[in-house]
């Protein structure tokens, strides 16, 4: 099934597990007792595409927003969440020239948040994703894993602000950002904020930008894997994670293709995708 | 005597080498092995033993500043790492290396099929290779699982030098370096470790094992022991030598050389 621009999806108990949307301005809607899947492929630029989401009190939604636009168009999607209930969002961004991601989630009493990003690029791309997650009342839960994977002049922002409201007490938020540079002349700027207005709470974040394991590259070749194939094995298992948590099987195995596809784009075009 | 026999592997002379940039750490090393033979290269802490190993593997860290290495009529200095792994010469890491993100039978396939497509044989097919690989996890008193981990992650000291000698017997290599693998296992992990790398001795394959201690010898017996200190081998015999070192202590033996 799918969702016409502007459109309300509506998900109620015992509708179809996975749903396939249109991005546009999507808004989506999921109550108490239904769970499930929800996919925007976005692979037209745009510069306005938008989604709303409701998660009501007991309901479980899995939204995965896969970016594959043209790499040299400018694209921007702001996501919207209200949650009461469970969220899972994975956020691919693998296209575009210039693609901005916002993301900003409130959390409700007993809501639960666990938020996957991936960055990929190659040539100039520049990639731009920020979160704001806001625990605005007790007892609200939420995990973020954002990666981004980056080769030759490629770039990469991630932003990311936690946010507890007074009065959100036992809120547990946890942020982790790792890059992997594949090139010397790739960049990524990483910026975790919190801002804390409670007490009682447990916030961790945490940031790594590195490089390829040398001693990890040198183990693969040293057991007759050539160079090339050993850095793809690497930079795949490294960013594989992020995949392998979408549930959905169909869909994890398509964008784990395509994560094999990016890493083999490199020996195609030279590394400008 | 075959022509296999007569052969030899490896030819080290007067090989000197340094961390790259750094002061020599090999001072003139010179080391025939033959087909079948097992040769234990013995030193303290410092004396080169890593660089010797990590040299013979080609590990860019390392930079050879005079001498030469044969291996099978080969220049073997001049090949990449992955060259000399899929002509048959095999490292096993003192600390093997954890890989999170990458299954082991992911790992095990692609090293495999490297050597296959090296050797000009078909790939194997996953089917096949899993039944090859079973086979080989079985002998070596491994459990399934170690195949869907990634690669050395979370693995115990001994599980990690099982994963080594599995790795071994898999790629069946001409030349195996054993580099301190007896360091960090209990004695049933070096014993079950040892059976794994004995079972592999053959006359057409040879072995250098790197060892601090003369323990990991009472298990897999060498046919020369080698002496090694401050860059050069200061004494060779055969495995007396290693009881002797373990009497007298390094110190003894250097003072007598």
């Amino acid at each position: 099934m799918s969702a016409a621009v502007a459109d309300i999806l509506r998900i109620r108990r015992g509708d179809p597990a996975l749903v396939r949307v249109e991005p546009g301005q999507v808004r989506i809607e999921i109550e108490a007792g239904a769970e499930a899947t929800v996919v925007e492929r976005h692979t037209h630029a745009n510069e306005q595409a938008s989604t709303e989401i409701n998660v009501a009190r007991g309901a479980i939604l899995r939204h995965i927003v896969w970016q594959a636009v043209p790499v040299d168009a400018k694209h921007e999607h702001k996501v919207n969440a209200r949650v009461a209930g469970v969220l899972q969002a994975h956020l691919l961004a693998f296209g575009g020239g210039f693609a901005r991601v916002d993301f900003a989630a409130e959390l409700e009493e007993h809501g639960e948040l666990d938020a996957y990003g991936l960055m990929l690029g190659r040539g100039t791309q520049k990639q731009d994703n920020r979160t704001v997650i806001t625990h605005a009342q007790p007892n609200s839960k939420s995990r973020q894993l954002w990666k981004s994977l980056l080769d030759d002049k490629a770039t990469a922002i991630f932003d990311g602000l936690i946010r507890v409201r007074a009065g959100a007490m036992k809120t547990d938020a946890s942020q982790q950002n790792k890059n992997l540079l594949l090139s010397k002349d790739a960049g990524v700027l990483s910026k975790p904020h919190l801002e804390i207005f409670a007490d009682d709470v447990k916030c961790a974040h945490g940031s790594t930008t590195g490089q390829l394991s040398e001693d990890a590259l040198f183990y693969l070749r040293a057991r007759g894997i050539d160079e090339k194939t050993a850095r793809g094995m690497l930079a795949d298992g490294f960013a594989r994670e992020i995949l392998e948590s979408i549930a959905a099987e169909s869909v994890r195995g398509e964008a784990l293709a395509a994560l094999s596809a990016w890493l083999l784009g490199g020996d195609r075009d030279g590394g400008v995708a | 005597m075959s022509a296999v026999a007569n052969a030899t592997i490896v030819e080290i002379k007067d090989l000197h080498a340094r961390v790259a940039g750094g002061a020599e750490i090999l001072k003139g090393i010179s080391l025939t092995v033959k087909p079948g033979e097992v040769h234990a290269i013995m030193g303290p802490n410092g004396s080169g033993k890593s660089t010797l190993s990590n040299v013979l593997a080609g590990r860019t860290t390392y930079e050879v500043t005079q001498g030469t290495v044969r291996y099978l009529g080969e220049d073997l200095l001049e090949l990449d790492p992955e060259e000399r792994a899929v002509r048959g010469v095999f490292l096993a890491f003192q600390y093997p290396v954890e890989i999170p993100g990458v299954s082991n039978v992911q790992f095990l396939k692609s090293a495999y099929n490297a050597k296959r497509k090296h050797e000009g044989k078909p790939e194997a097919d996953a089917v096949e290779f899993l039944t090859l690989v079973k086979r080989k996890v079985k002998e070596l008193g491994m459990d399934d699982k170690f195949l869907s981990r990634a690669v050395n992650e979370g693995f115990s000291g001994g599980e990690k030098k099982r994963n080594e000698a599995l790795q071994m017997s898999l790629l069946e290599p001409k030349l195996a370096i054993l580099d301190e693998t007896d360091s960090g296992l209990d004695i049933d992990a070096l014993k079950a470790v040892a059976e794994g790398v004995n079972r592999l001795r053959a006359p057409d394959r040879a072995m250098i094992v790197v060892t601090h201690y003369q323990r990991l010898l009472d298990y897999i017996v060498p046919d020369f022991v080698h002496v090694l200190a401050k860059g050069k081998l200061v004494k060779s015999g055969d495995k007396s030598l290693a009881m002797e070192l373990e009497k007298k202590g390094y110190a003894g033996i250097e003072a007598s050389a």
